[in-house]
């Protein structure tokens, strides 16, 4: 077992080398130029010295494996570079903001697993056509409704409407904890939404699956009450494929909370990411997705340690194969 | 997956929420597009005023150097210069109280403020005037205001309050030459777009770059324009419909660059004042690669111009907020200098496709309009109207809308190679005739014309001291743009801004800037 | 081989189309969803035979109006009919979806099953290429390659077909690998029966419902994405437009008129709700485990 986690921990650093070498490539690959992008909003007749004098102060004129090798020297350093727009570190860029966008995120997936897994349990014990109709009703729903709608629509209930919770903006959770996580309960309900749906419809159909697992019919055929066996015997084993749907979600909320975020008017990361693409803003860009894929790798590899733990089948068959 | 639904965010239950905030929040009214007459000095500090731009938020300080139009708003508020842009197009005294120059208009004298101070402390004097202007000079660092002071010779300071500028040759409009050239700290160059230390009234105390701005007022300012809020922030809104149900839910007290699409229904709902300055300045401009085929010809150009169907244009997509260019002149038939004596390019399929067949671009030969996209959604509105019109007489266009960097990398800066594109463009020209028309001189514009007959004139309306013998050379620069055609210019238009009701002394300058400095709440 | 002959016969039975078909309508729900996606069908593929007005005809005096009998939509900022164009605004959008979820479920089956089957380092290499892309944020991957190749239809089928594949490989690695762990497959190896076979004749029909819940989860993101890429004016090109470039027009003109995005918005939702309806009932009609 611990060799396997040594091997996983070295293939998961070597995906974020990896990856930091495919986003680097892809973003001077396509179109556009910083340079370009900073002046070209107002100012007309640049001199090209200019802009070669801009090229040069932030290294862009010189070869890519040389750019990326500075750039790594600098991560070694604690030196993520600046953007070339505020000339902000990244590294202040990215904490201006990581915390509301940490809060939301973790209060949305508490959120949705507190949807997902109660939900899809008791309608494997139950099984009432009515209460089933009504789980995929809103399973359906939620995921046919995009998260702005769901947004917009908390924002007139709750905060036009009824007042009751703030619709916009960003409390800092260390400063006013209560109000902080006021702020965020709408966006992250919205967020929370999202998630639930889709953790539900996959949990609910390998609930199902496993239901009719010959094991469990014999379980079941024994006499086990079916609340029993559901939770001891049906859940772990249904729980495999949800969990992998909840690696996917963990590991790319960075980009889920984008929408959130926007609609919300919150200052978090999804919104720097995306103003990062539109202007070639190189650095904070391979920063920002560096701290993706590290939080992707991470929540996989997680998830297949835990794999591990939930079905012994898998786990010998890991130590095999290594 | 989920990270896509995102960016958008409407829909039918946004449309709900927008019309119910509407309703319960319709209280605001008018306010005052005038400049308030002396404002000398307000009560006392008051409040907080939240102004909202959208799409681009403001993403560095440094004012000679900008990247941004949200940037723009800044400069009265925190980086005066030298002089500062009047409602009617002229420049007005600001850190330089008055000026002279020489017989030949060669040498110019400018005389500063005693009681100037940057927001920490240090007095403003002549040296730093100089600085800052010998920054601009600089050919390596990139800034807005080269262009027009390219020509000084020297620049030195006098004693602590005069400075002393030499031209390369003769020039009546060297304040007007002066406006884009901003007074902020170079103490430590490093710090120019973070910290962003300035001589204006209001001082910046917190900076998010693209998301958020707060401004407090500077201690030290002594000024003629006083802030009167104890606050104003910038707050960047994700997209113009967000900003507008913000601003009418009254989130937002001000807010620039409103929809044009919105603009009818914010009046009648007594939320908007719609600025009209005497001159407009700012121009819907489609740039067209003069140095390569098919628009290396004038004739094809001319066809363009005579297939392009401004009045119609003009009128469906601003619905009124914009004037047609219909003679193709880069000066609006408002401003100062303009040649009434133009011929207009009266729309006509037939002409143009003689005048294409003339230029031996043949019918089925296909264009590209070659737009930004999420921003101006007025110019695609235009596209498919000249789309329409061009199929007619057997042309194509297509239409491509792409981000902003990819969209500026194929054309700018001036030089590039663009054959058949047609790059919407929005140009925000000064005011002064000179200046806007200079827009047509070599190396500045993006369309490579490169006249030198254009630029000589341009030399001989800076150094014609008389405005009867000025006027005469502004008619010919027109005369010459006009039908040579190096950018297609659609119409002339400022931005929309409204403001909720007990907001005044806001007003816009001609190029479409948000002009806060005068602004406070009614009876504070 | 007695030991898969059980199986075998239930999937014969599974395959009589005709009855999958029934008794999927005999679902209420289903019936409503399959008559929603054959109205869908009928009015964007049809849009040339039963649109009231031609593709792109302006009307100057009619900007923005609201909906009339004349125009039920409403019409768009260049006066068009927004009934007409909500009907071929769907052609380009369900086209440019459905092409989407083939690349995807195709080339993510394909991946995922070979990564399944092989395990090993086959398997290692797969899985890591597809966590190599999941890693990078889906919305950042969509805007890197419309910069990379532009957003004409065919680029944003392949776009959204690279966006959906690799998670879709994970998913049939795992579908494919629990099927791998039951016991009659487990029973048919040990009775000598070549793996392969089974894989292809047992193994892959079971995971069949799975997939289709990912398929049809899919073609509904597609829809979205193609709109949020829409909404950041990165969909289709005028003069084509799709649900996604309608409702970003209608948002943009929300406060003028609140109609305008509320009928694309309406459309898409119907789309999305009723393609998920139709996955989820097939599923369990499909499911032997659910019948």
């Amino acid at each position: 077992m611990r060799r396997y986690v040594v091997r996983r921990l070295l293939t998961s650093v070597g995906l974020l080398v990896l990856s930091s070498i495919l986003i680097f490539c892809l973003l001077r690959v396509i179109p556009g130029d910083p340079t370009i992008t900073k002046l070209g909003g107002s100012i007309e007749g640049v001199d090209p010295r200019a802009l070669q004098a801009i090229r040069h102060d932030l290294g862009l004129d010189r070869s890519l494996p040389d750019q990326y090798i500075r750039w790594v020297g600098g991560i070694v350093r604690g030196d993520f570079g600046q953007s070339y727009y505020s000339q902000f570190p990244v590294t202040t860029l990215i904490t201006q903001r990581i915390a509301a966008t940490i809060e939301l995120a973790v209060f949305a997936i508490v959120l949705g697993l507190l949807i997902a897994v109660p939900t899809a349990t008791i309608s494997a014990i139950w099984r009432n056509r009515w209460f089933d109709a009504v789980v995929s009703g809103f399973t359906a729903v939620g995921m046919a409704t995009p998260a702005f709608v769901t947004g917009i629509l908390l924002i007139v209930v709750f905060a036009v409407k009824l007042g009751w919770l703030p619709s916009q903006g960003y409390v800092s959770i260390t400063q006013h904890p209560f109000e902080s996580l006021k702020s965020a309960l709408l966006p992250a309900t919205t967020l929370a939404i999202a998630i639930a749906a889709p953790i539900l419809r996959v949990l609910r159909a390998s609930l199902a699956d496993v239901a009719s697992a010959p094991y469990i019919r014999t379980a079941a055929g024994k006499g086990l009450l079916r609340r029993a066996v559901v939770v001891r015997h049906v859940l772990p084993n249904a729980a495999i494929p949800a969990l992998t749907m909840v690696g996917v979600i963990v590991g790319s909320l960075l980009g889920g909370t984008v929408i959130v975020e926007y609609v919300f008017a919150r200052p978090g990361l999804g919104t720097l990411m995306v103003d990062s693409v539109f202007k070639r803003d190189y650095a904070v860009l391979q920063a920002l997705v560096l701290l993706a894929a590290a939080v992707f790798i991470l929540s996989s590899l997680v998830v297949d340690l835990l794999y591990g733990v939930l079905d012994p089948r898998l786990r010998v068959r890991g130590q095999e194969s290594s | 997956m989920h990270g896509f639904k995102g960016r958008s965010r409407a829909l039918v239950l946004a449309s709900l929420g927008a019309i119910a905030m509407a309703l319960v929040l319709a209280a605001a009214g008018p306010a005052s597009t005038k400049r308030s007459a002396a404002n000398a000095t307000c009560k006392k500090q008051y409040g907080t005023l939240s102004y909202g731009i959208a799409g681009n938020g403001i993403p560095a300080l440094d004012p000679n150097s900008i990247s941004s139009a949200a940037q723009w708003v800044l400069q009265p508020l925190v980086f005066p210069g030298l002089v500062e842009l009047q409602a009617d197009g002229s420049v007005a005294p600001s850190l330089a109280t008055k000026w002279k120059h020489s017989d030949d208009l060669k040498t110019w004298w400018f005389w500063l403020r005693h009681d100037a101070k940057y927001s920490d402390g240090r007095a403003f004097t002549s040296a730093d005037a100089v600085q800052n202007i010998l920054r601009v000079l600089d050919p390596k660092i990139p800034s807005q205001a080269r262009a027009n002071v390219k020509d000084f010779r020297s620049v030195r300071a006098i004693n602590k309050y005069e400075i002393r500028i030499k031209l390369g040759s003769p020039s009546a409009i060297v304040p007007d030459q002066l406006l884009l050239v901003r007074m902020s700290d170079l103490t430590d160059p490093t710090k120019l777009n973070t910290v962003g230390n300035g001589t204006g009234p209001y001082k910046v105390s917190n900076f998010v770059p693209d998301q958020s701005l707060t401004l407090v007022p500077n201690p030290y300012y002594s000024g003629p324009t006083p802030p009167c809020f104890k606050r104003v922030a910038v707050i960047r809104e994700p997209d113009p419909t967000a900003m507008t149900t913000d601003f009418t839910s009254g989130k937002l007290g001000v807010v620039w660059q409103v929809p044009i699409a919105n603009v009818p229904k914010l009046e009648s709902d007594g939320h908007a004042f719609i600025v009209a300055p005497k001159a407009v300045s700012s121009v819907q401009a489609w740039e067209l690669d003069t140095k390569s085929p098919p628009f290396d010809n004038p004739l094809a150009r001319q066809a363009l111009s005579y297939a392009v169907d401004r009045a119609t244009m003009v009128k469906v997509a601003y619905q009124g907020q914009a004037r047609p260019s219909l003679t193709n002149d880069l000066l609006s038939t408002a401003s100062a200098g303009y040649d009434k004596a133009l011929k207009p390019y009266t729309f006509n399929l037939q002409k143009a496709k003689q005048l294409f067949q003339q230029a031996g671009v043949k019918p089925g030969t296909t264009f590209t309009f070659w737009a930004q996209a999420d921003k101006n959604p007025e110019r695609i509105t235009m596209a498919e109207i000249l789309q329409q019109d061009l199929a007619k007489i057997g042309y194509k266009l297509n239409i491509v809308q792409n981000d902003t960097s990819t969209w500026l990398q194929k054309f700018y800066p001036a030089g590039k190679s663009y054959p058949g594109l047609i790059v919407a463009n929005g140009l925000s020209l000064q005011p002064n005739p000179a200046l806007g028309l200079s827009f047509g001189i070599s190396g500045k514009c993006e369309c490579n014309w490169n006249n030198k007959q254009y630029d000589a004139l341009y030399l001989k309306a800076l150094g014609t001291p008389d405005p009867v013998k000025r006027q005469v050379v502004y008619n010919q620069m027109q005369q010459l743009f006009s039908q040579q055609v190096p950018v297609l210019t659609i119409g002339h238009l400022t931005n929309v801004m409204a403001a909720q009701k007990g907001i005044v002394g806001i007003w816009e300058d001609p190029r479409g800037n948000a002009h806060l400095e005068n602004a406070h709440f009614a009876g504070h | 081989m007695s030991a898969i002959a059980a199986p075998l016969g239930r999937i014969v039975q599974r395959r009589r189309r005709g009855t999958v078909f029934v008794r999927l309508l005999r679902r209420p729900p289903a019936a409503i969803a399959f008559a929603v996606v054959v109205l869908l069908v009928i009015g964007t593929v049809g849009a040339p035979l039963v649109a009231p007005y031609p593709q792109s005809q302006f009307d100057f005096t009619h900007l923005y109006a609201g909906p009339t009998l004349a125009h039920p939509f409403g019409t768009d900022e260049l006066g068009r009919d927004m009934l007409t164009r909500v009907m071929y605004g769907g052609r380009t959008s369900l086209e440019i979806a459905a092409l989407a979820m083939l690349i995807a479920m195709g080339v993510g089956c394909a991946w995922g099953f070979v990564a399944a089957f092989r395990r090993g380092w086959v398997d290692e290499i797969l899985m890591r290429i597809a966590d190599l892309t999941l890693g990078i944020p889906a919305i950042l991957m969509g805007l890197v390659l419309v910069a990379a190749f532009g957003s004409s239809t065919a680029s944003l089928v392949l776009i959204l077909g690279i966006l959906f594949t690799p998670a879709t490989a994970r998913l049939a690695r795992s579908a494919l690998l629990s099927e791998l762990q039951t016991d009659y497959y487990l029973a048919a190896i040990s009775v000598g029966a070549p793996p392969w076979q089974i894989v292809v004749r047992e193994l892959l029909p079971n995971t069949l419902p799975v997939l289709i819940a990912r398929a049809s989860l899919v073609a509904a993101d597609a829809i979205f994405v193609e709109a949020s890429l829409s909404f950041v004016g990165l969909g289709v090109q005028p003069p084509a437009a799709s649900w996604g470039t309608l409702l970003q027009h209608g948002y943009t003109a929300l406060y003028r008129s609140y109609w305008y995005p509320i009928f694309p918005g309406i459309v898409i939702l119907v789309a999305v709700l009723s393609l998920n309806l139709l996955g989820d009932n097939l599923q369990r009609v499909l499911d032997p485990s659910r019948r």
